[in-house]
C-alpha cells in the first residue's frame, strides 16, 4: 500500500494541526480547568458555556461564525488584516483555530474532571508547609490529575483529527494547506474513481482512532495512582 | 504564644473566639458542627474570619482592621490534617521533605524520621503504611517546616490504644523540644488528659470554658460544663526520686514539683530517676476518711481540705484541696454517714496500683529540634 503525495500531505497536515493546536490549548486547559475545578466566580456558568458553545452547534455554524469574526471582512478579521497584513481565514493557522475550538470543551471537560478528583486537602496540606501555588500545582495537583489530563489530551487530539465541518467552511479545502484527513476523504469520494485513496485514507483514520483509544486506556491503567 | 479574637461567619454557622494559648498542649473539645475545625483552619488561613485579629508571637497574620492576611505559606502554622493528607505519589521521604526548600537541609528529614521511627519507611509509599506509621510522617513534614504553632485536627482518632500512647508520647515530646503552642482537636477529653497542659470547650461557634487543665477544679465554668466535669480524671504530673525494691515489684518514690508532696507508684515500664511521668487517678479509686488510718494497706495517705460538693443521685464528687484540687468520688450513702462537711479536713488514700502512669515523659527526651 503506497500513498501518493496529496495523501501524505493531508496525513501529516492533519497530525501538525492537531499536535500544534493541543500544545496551544494545554496551558490554557490546565489554567481554565483549575480555576472552575476549585474556584467560584461570578460568570462561572456563562464562560463554561461559551467555551462548550461548539460541542452543541453544527460544525458548519462554528465554522461560519468563525469567518464572521476573523474572516477577511470580519470585525477581527478586517483589522488584523489592514493593520498587521495578517490574513487567518483559509490558511493553516485557520485550521489550528478551527479544530482547537471544537476541540477544546473535550479537554478542558476532562482536565476539570481530573482536578476535581484530586483531593483539595492535599493542595492545602502543600501550602500549609509553606509551599506556594504553582509549586503546589506543579507537584501535587498536576501529577495526580495528569491520567486524566492525557486521557483529555488524547481524546482532543482524535476530535481534531476528525474536524470537519468549521474547518471546510473556516479554513477552506485547499490540497496542502488546509485539506486534512477528513477533507482529503470528502474530496476523494467526490471524485470518480478515486475510491482507492477513500479507503486507504479511512483505513489510516480508523487505525489512528484506534491507536488513541488503546492508548488513552493505558495510559488509564498505568497511571492512576488514587 | 497565640493571641486571638476573631468572628467566623460561614453560612448559617457564626463563630466567636477569643483566647490565647502560651507554649504546650491545648485540648479543644466540642461536639461535631460546632466549629472546632472552622477555627483550626481561620488560624492556619484556609477559611477567612469575618473580622478580628490573630497574633503568633507578637507577629500579626491577620487583622481585619488594618487589612493584614498573610498566606497560608507565610503563616508559620503547621497542620496535621485529621486524614493526614500524604502525598499518595511521592515516597516517605519526599513527603517529610515537601517543604525543605533548601538542598542543604534535605537531610534534616532522615533525621527526624530517626526520632519518629520511621526512618526504615523512606522508601516506601505512605499509602502502605499503617495509621500510627501516617500520623508520625505527617507530624514529622510540619516540624521541617520550624513552625511557630501546630495545629492537629483529630490526631489520635484513628490508631488504636497503644499506638496513640505513643503518639502522644511524640506529642509531648514536640512540645517539650520546640516550646510552640499545640491545638489538638479532640473528642476524647479522657485519653487527651495524659497530654494537654490546657482545655478549650467550644459549643455553638463559642468558648464556653478555656484553663489551665491543673486548676479546671477551682473553676465554675469547668464543673458546670457536664460533658467534661463527668469525664474528669485526676492528673499529676510527677517527677521520679528513686525505685523503691520490694519482694515481687518495683514501686517509685515520686515527688510532685509545685507542691513538694511524694507519691509511691507502680509502673509497668521501668522509671529512671528524674523521669517525669504524669499520672491519672480515677475520682473512684480515692478513699476519703475523716482522720489518718494507720492500720491500712495502702502507701500515699494525704490530708486535705473539703472545698466542694457536687452532688448527684447517687454518688457525690468532692473536691478536696492537698495543695492542688483533687476530685474524689463517693456514694451519697458514706457521705452522708461520715457526715461530710464543707471545710472540714479529710484524709485521702491512694493506692499505688491505681494510680496509672499514663505518660513518660521523659523516656523519649532527645534533640528533636533539627537546628
Amino acid at each position: 500500500m503506497t500513498f501518493s503525495q496529496a495523501e501524505i500531505q493531508a496525513i501529516v497536515l492533519s497530525l501538525k494541526a492537531s499536535g500544534i493546536s493541543l500544545l496551544i490549548q494545554t496551558p490554557f486547559a490546565l489554567w481554565f480547568g483549575y480555576l472552575v475545578a476549585r474556584k467560584q466566580f461570578k460568570g462561572k456558568i456563562l464562560i463554561e458555556s461559551l467555551i462548550n458553545l461548539p460541542q452543541v452547534l453544527p460544525p458548519v455554524v462554528t465554522g461560519f461564525l468563525l469567518l464572521l469574526i476573523l474572516g477577511r471582512d470580519g470585525f477581527l478579521g478586517s483589522f488584523l488584516f489592514q493593520a498587521l497584513g495578517i490574513r487567518i481565514a483559509f490558511s493553516f493557522g485557520a485550521v489550528i483555530i478551527a479544530s482547537s475550538l471544537v476541540s477544546f470543551p473535550i479537554y478542558l471537560g476532562f482536565v476539570k474532571s481530573a482536578i476535581i478528583m484530586v483531593d483539595a486537602g492535599l493542595e492545602d496540606a502543600g501550602r500549609t508547609l509553606g509551599r506556594g501555588n504553582l509549586y503546589v500545582f506543579f507537584t501535587i495537583t498536576f501529577p495526580l490529575a495528569l491520567p486524566g489530563i492525557l486521557n483529555g489530551f488524547i481524546l482532543a487530539f482524535a476530535r481534531n483529527l476528525g474536524e470537519f465541518g468549521a474547518t471546510i467552511t473556516f479554513a477552506g479545502n485547499i490540497s496542502g494547506l488546509t485539506r486534512t484527513i477528513p477533507l482529503a476523504i470528502y474530496n476523494a469520494m467526490q471524485t470518480p474513481g478515486a475510491e482507492l485513496i477513500t479507503m486507504r485514507l479511512v483505513l489510516v483514520s480508523v487505525l489512528i482512532s484506534i491507536s488513541v483509544m488503546m492508548l488513552s486506556g493505558f495510559l488509564k491503567k498505568k497511571m492512576t495512582i488514587i | 504564644m497565640l493571641n486571638i479574637n476573631i468572628k467566623i461567619s460561614q453560612g448559617d454557622f457564626t463563630g466567636n473566639y477569643e483566647f490565647s494559648a502560651k507554649p504546650g498542649v491545648m485540648g479543644i473539645f466540642g461536639a461535631s458542627g460546632h466549629g472546632k475545625t472552622s477555627l483550626l483552619n481561620a488560624i492556619v488561613g484556609l477559611l477567612n474570619p469575618e473580622c478580628g485579629k490573630i497574633e503568633i508571637n507578637g507577629k500579626q497574620i491577620f487583622n481585619s482592621n488594618k487589612k493584614i492576611n498573610l498566606s497560608i505559606q507565610k503563616r508559620k502554622v503547621a497542620y496535621v490534617f485529621q486524614d493526614y493528607k500524604l502525598f499518595p505519589h511521592f515516597s516517605v521521604l519526599k513527603n517529610l521533605q515537601y517543604g525543605i526548600s533548601k538542598k542543604a537541609d534535605k537531610n534534616k528529614a532522615h533525621e527526624i524520621a530517626k526520632l519518629l521511627g520511621i526512618d526504615h519507611l523512606l522508601n516506601k509509599s505512605p499509602q502502605s503504611c499503617s495509621g500510627g506509621e501516617k500520623q508520625r510522617i505527617a507530624l514529622g513534614r510540619t516540624l521541617l517546616t520550624q513552625p511557630e504553632l501546630l495545629l492537629m485536627d483529630e490526631p489520635f482518632a484513628s490508631v488504636d490504644s497503644n499506638l496513640r500512647e505513643e503518639l502522644m508520647q511524640y506529642v509531648k515530646m514536640v512540645a517539650a523540644e520546640y516550646q510552640i503552642p499545640i491545638l489538638i482537636v479532640s473528642h476524647d477529653f479522657n485519653d487527651m488528659l495524659k497530654l494537654m497542659d490546657t482545655v478549650m470547650y467550644i459549643e455553638n461557634g463559642h468558648i464556653t470554658y478555656c484553663g489551665d487543665i491543673f486548676q479546671v477544679l477551682s473553676q465554675n465554668d469547668f464543673l458546670s460544663n457536664e460533658k467534661l466535669f463527668q469525664q474528669y480524671q485526676n492528673i499529676l504530673n510527677l517527677e521520679v526520686v528513686g525505685p523503691r525494691e520490694m519482694a515481687d515489684r518495683i514501686l517509685y518514690e515520686t515527688i510532685n514539683e509545685p507542691t513538694g508532696m511524694r507519691f509511691l507508684i507502680e509502673s509497668f515500664v521501668s522509671l529512671k530517676v528524674k523521669d517525669e511521668v504524669r499520672v491519672v487517678l480515677s475520682p473512684d479509686d480515692i478513699v476519703m476518711a475523716t482522720r489518718p488510718v494507720y492500720e491500712i494497706s495502702t502507701s500515699n495517705q494525704i490530708s486535705g481540705t473539703l472545698l466542694r460538693v457536687i452532688e448527684s443521685p447517687y454518688m457525690v464528687k468532692c473536691v478536696v484541696d492537698i495543695g492542688f484540687p483533687v476530685l474524689v468520688s463517693i456514694t451519697t450513702n458514706a457521705f452522708d454517714r461520715l457526715g461530710f462537711g464543707i471545710g472540714d479536713k479529710v484524709w485521702l488514700q491512694f493506692k499505688t496500683t491505681k494510680i496509672n502512669v499514663a505518660a513518660n515523659y521523659s523516656s523519649k527526651k532527645s534533640k528533636l529540634r533539627i537546628a
